[in-house]
């Protein structure tokens, strides 16, 4: 939209607003409308430079500290910034061959000597920039935006067929907006448009697609309005049903059973419309009333069949006007990575859970906007803000970490998902090759078997959507302890990245100074926690390795405690 | 729109009574419910406290029974096509399908519901529904029974879980917290996944290993506080102890006498229903064991003539075993499912889903017993006598353990309770 258009827009709502004598629908506000401090230029800037809007981010929550008193952590290592940052974009830890090439660079080649060059914040950019750009990225936020969106307990073929879908959009960095329109008015069949996914795995269950879309896309969670007006919120089961009734005309189904080795086929499809209001209605009459689609907190739909309800009901969700949509992609994506939204619980936008920031809130969701529904532009934004380089150790001891969470004044120490624990763990005992392209099909197999049976063990976090929000469970435990993946993944009778490292230490050159038993504890640091070990690790673990008659059981010992620790199991 | 005039901030007002007694609801970190469980409100109790029952067993049937072809049987419809005479009991309308005839014998203990009904015809939601009484909300997880019962009931200092679930299967602690999610053993009977220690690592070189591990655990809690390791902590402890645990023999039947396990009979869910009175026997609040198989779209009456001999014998004999063990006063044993079938026979043989009316049997734990409650019509379409809605059934349960029902937990930003306070209230002639 050109700033002309743009000011039409503004002008045409003012004029309807004007005209009803009311103010702009609730959850519609014209992006541009500028915000008093700023100035035109700022506002017309928008979606072009996310450094403006970061460091907007900056200053907002420094105020924020100060006004509260608030100590802020120091920045972070390299080596903790190299292992959040690969969790979060690409939802694994690094390699320990990844943690040396950022950590240090190869001075021998030209590249490594730029980069030598750079100041550790840029390098830091450097870094995000490469990760965006991994095939990786696209297939860890496919698996976890599928996970937010169906469950994990949901029907392996639909998770599979939105996955996959959800991979090639990532991979494209298609536009946020367009991207969802896609997934909320999918139909067809599961041949061709591996969108209805989404839609399908619902099962026709119309209360749950109405609560999901609402609070996964909007916030908003309507869904207790189902059988009872709303405890605190204005929302009645009209409104409830209003969104419902959208979906009305929607039924999937399966057009054929698996078979063969082939995949069952599923089709989404909308009934034709009644052809006039009145017959509309009674097509919505349910126990004598008729509750006609009805934008969360907006208009009545009005039959147009150029606008079936869906398409009405998803341009409206993504319109770059509805606050709701903006405003909540950018939270999910703050707490994404910091650990905590300005609104939290992250999809639970009311009255009186408002957010602790608006202001910021506003501005970058507005920047999200105006950049075309960029994700990449809003990783960006977050992950060179100040607050996501902060070190998770609190600046004065027994700092109250809920304080602390509210003003971002550190980093949070964040539970591994389930996916990122089988990830990290993989890449940490060097199972599976990854990047090879004929390993592909051996690979899935061996990912499909190892997360099944993570999924039995994390099978009582069923329903939980939120994915950032683990506490973990006995049979995880169990797994961790007396599993094979972690038993296997570090016996030096296996090949593995343990047996690597044993074979590597008789190399003088490689050791590069350090005797055997040094090299060895050091790259099992690095391997497994991301980081050279401190003095006193590397000490204890020798006395370790010195108390044991068998040296390579000792290093087997070391290398299965550091992946069963806070430290492993966790994003700080 | 939000309204300016709603003066009472929930959120605001869970903060500050927390904050006023020194707990951080908002951290991350909380481990187990109570921290976040408000004090009861006496006024607001209406599940009586301190109930007989102090351990359950509830037996799904997962899929749907026939209530046609168990308990509510219409021998003399034609409608409903089934073949099945029905045995005469001296107990007044117990007249169970002639493919039970060891629960015939058990009349005397058992209270049969004709009546339950409810509006979800659809297998996840009536699962969600009859697992924990409340309709199913996306935003918002209820505690399954077992959960509550784990909850409730279960012990603080104990090597077993107090939730265990024979077969998997979804439903878990919700709001409750994970400590009373369900131990799930995908394949009663066999050795039980990663509860033995690794080939090649005894207890000797697991304490030295996990030394290691809590002097990382106590350097990474120095640094960023105690709060950030605690869960991991405890986790871990719990497994540890449950690895070590002599009561781990109770998830097998090995050194069960031959006559016991003759009496219980053969299959799995009899091999489960063995293993869910040893579990009861060594003090675990609740145990689900599940049957599947009952979705009878075609092919009706073979499979659930099959598998009500796979329930019949096990069964009766658990209830009988639990009396002769003196176990049955304190334990309580539900059947059911997830709603019924349709009474017409369709062309399939099959019968479809039907939440309008279906059974429910309850034994032992306070219930009153040799008793039918409900009644349907000859066809079997319509109630015609003591309807029994879910939230009902729920509501029989609190006041036969005497749940908390006044207490109110906090579930994302909302209040909600053990029990639907909108609807239902505990079925008298149950309590006897």
């Amino acid at each position: 939209m050109s700033p002309s258009v743009r000011s039409v827009v503004a002008f045409a709502l003012l004029t309807l607003t004007a005209l009803c004598g009311v103010l702009a629908l609730e959850g519609e506000e014209p992006l541009q409308a500028q915000r008093k401090s700023e100035t035109r230029a700022e506002t017309e800037a928008m979606g072009k430079d996310w450094t403006r809007a970061r460091d907007f981010l900056d200053e907002t929550l420094r105020a924020k500290r100060k006004a509260a008193k608030m100590p802020l952590a120091e920045r972070c290592t390299d080596a903790e910034f190299i292992r959040r940052a690969y969790l979060d974009i690409l939802g694994r830890i690094p390699s320990r061959e990844e943690v040396k090439t950022w950590l240090i660079p190869d001075l021998t080649t030209p590249e490594g000597q730029e980069f030598a060059r750079l100041k550790s914040h840029q390098r830091r950019e450097k870094l995000i920039e490469a990760l965006l750009a991994s095939p990786e990225y696209a297939e860890s936020w496919a698996r976890t935006w599928a996970i937010t969106l169906i469950g994990r307990e949901a029907d392996a073929t639909y998770r599979n067929m939105l996955q996959e879908w959800l991979q090639g959009q990532f991979a494209q960095n298609r536009p946020f907006d367009k991207l969802v329109y896609d997934l909320v008015t999918a139909s067809g069949s599961s041949e061709n448009n591996k969108a209805i996914g989404y839609i399908i795995s619902f099962e026709n269950d119309r209360p749950a697609l109405t609560g999901i879309t609402s609070k996964v896309f909007l916030g908003k969670q309507i869904q207790c309005a189902q059988c009872h007006k709303h405890p605190y919120e204005e929302i009645t089961t009209d409104d409830f049903f209003g969104v419902q009734n959208f979906f009305k005309f929607t039924d999937t189904r399966m057009t054929q059973q698996a078979e063969k080795g082939l995949p069952a086929i599923y089709e989404a499809r909308d009934r034709s419309l009644p052809p006039n209001a009145e017959l509309l209605k009674r097509a919505l009459t349910e126990e004598g009333k008729a509750v006609l689609p009805k934008f969360l907190f907006g208009e009545t739909y009005k039959l147009d069949p150029a606008n079936p309800p869906r398409k009405a009901l998803a341009a409206w969700m993504t319109s770059p006007d509805n606050v709701y949509f903006r405003e909540m992609t950018v939270n999910r994506y703050m707490a994404r990575f910091l650990g905590v939204g300005f609104v939290h619980p992250v999809d639970d936008f009311n009255s009186n859970n408002t957010p602790s920031h608006p202001e910021v809130l506003d501005r970058m969701a507005r920047e999200f906007v105006a950049s075309g529904f960029d994700l990449k532009y809003l990783i960006r934004m977050i992950c060179n803000s100040e607050a996501y380089n902060l070190s998770s150790v609190p600046k004065k001891a027994g700092a109250k970490y809920s304080e602390d969470r509210a003003t971002y004044s550190r980093a949070m120490v964040r539970r591994l998902s389930p996916e990122q624990v089988v990830f990290s763990v993989m890449r940490a005992i060097g199972a599976g090759d990854f990047g090879s392209k004929n390993n592909r099909d051996r690979r899935d197999q061996v990912l499909a078997y190892i997360l099944q049976s993570f999924n039995y063990a994390y099978s009582d976090d069923e329903g939980s959507r939120d994915i950032d929000d683990y506490s973990g469970s006995i049979p995880q435990a169990l797994m961790m302890l007396n599993g094979r993946l972690l038993n296997d993944g570090t016996d030096l009778g296996q090949d593995n990245t343990l047996k690597r490292i044993i074979t590597e230490s008789g190399n003088d050159k490689l050791r590069g100074g350090l005797d055997a038993v040094n090299y060895i504890i050091e790259e099992i640091f690095l391997a497994t926690l991301g980081r050279p070990p401190e003095k006193w690790e590397a000490s204890r673990m020798k006395k370790h390795v010195e108390g044991e008659s068998d040296r390579h059981k000792a290093f087997e010992d070391i290398f299965w405690a550091l992946l069963n620790t806070t430290e492993f199991a966790t994003n700080h | 729109m939000a309204n300016p005039l709603v003066s009472i901030k929930r959120r605001d007002f869970l903060r500050a009574t927390a904050a006023a007694g020194g707990i951080l609801a908002t951290s991350h970190f909380w481990w187990g419910p109570d921290l976040l469980a408000q004090g009861s409100d006496d006024k607001k109790t209406t599940a009586k406290r301190g109930g007989k029952c102090k351990q359950v067993i509830l037996l799904w049937m997962e899929g749907a029974p026939s209530q046609l072809d168990t308990f509510d049987p219409k021998p003399n419809s034609k409608d409903t096509g089934s073949p099945w005479k029905a045995l005469d009991t001296d107990t007044p309308g117990f007249t169970p399908v002639e493919n039970l005839p060891n629960m015939a014998k058990m009349a005397k203990d058992i209270c049969v519901i004709r009546s339950l009904n409810s509006k979800e015809g659809n297998h996840s939601r009536g699962s969600y529904l009859l697992h924990t009484g409340y309709i199913p909300n996306p935003t918002l997880k209820h505690p399954s029974l077992g959960s509550i019962v784990s909850h409730q009931l279960g012990k603080k200092d104990f090597d077993l879980p107090n939730f265990v679930k024979l077969r998997g299967g979804p439903f878990g602690a919700g709001y409750l917290g994970v400590e009373n999610n369900p131990f799930v053993i995908s394949n009663p009977g066999a050795r039980i996944e990663n509860l033995d220690y690794a080939g090649g690592v005894d207890k000797a070189r697991m304490d030295k290993r996990m030394k290691l591990v809590d002097e990382m655990e106590k350097d990474f809690a120095r640094q960023r506080g105690a709060e950030a390791v605690e869960a991991h902590k405890a986790m871990y402890e719990k497994a540890r102890r449950l690895m070590d645990s002599p009561l781990k023999s109770k998830f097998y039947i090995a050194d069960e006498p031959d006559e016991v396990k003759k009496a219980y009979g053969s299959g799995k869910f009899a091999e489960s229903c063995i293993i869910a009175r040893r579990l009861i026997e060594a003090g675990v609040a609740c145990i689900e064991v599940v049957l599947g198989g009952w979705d009878t779209h075609d092919d009706n009456f073979v499979r659930t003539k099959r598998l009500c001999g796979e329930f019949d014998q096990p069964m009766a004999a658990l209830l009988a075993d639990l009396k002769k063990r003196g176990l049955l006063e304190t334990t309580l044993v539900v059947w059911m499912g997830e709603f019924g079938r349709t009474p017409r026979i369709s062309a399939t043989e099959g019968r479809d889903h039907w939440p309008n009316n279906f059974c429910a049997v309850l034994a032992g734990g306070g219930v009153k017993g040799n008793q039918v409650i409900g009644e349907t019509d000859e066809r079997g379409m319509t109630i015609t006598k003591d309807p029994v809605g879910v939230q009902d059934l729920f509501w029989t349960f609190a006041s036969l353990m005497g749940w908390d029902t006044a207490k109110e937990f906090e579930a994302g930003n909302r209040p909600v309770w053990l029990t639907d306070k909108t609807a239902g209230k505990p079925i008298d002639k149950v309590l006897g």
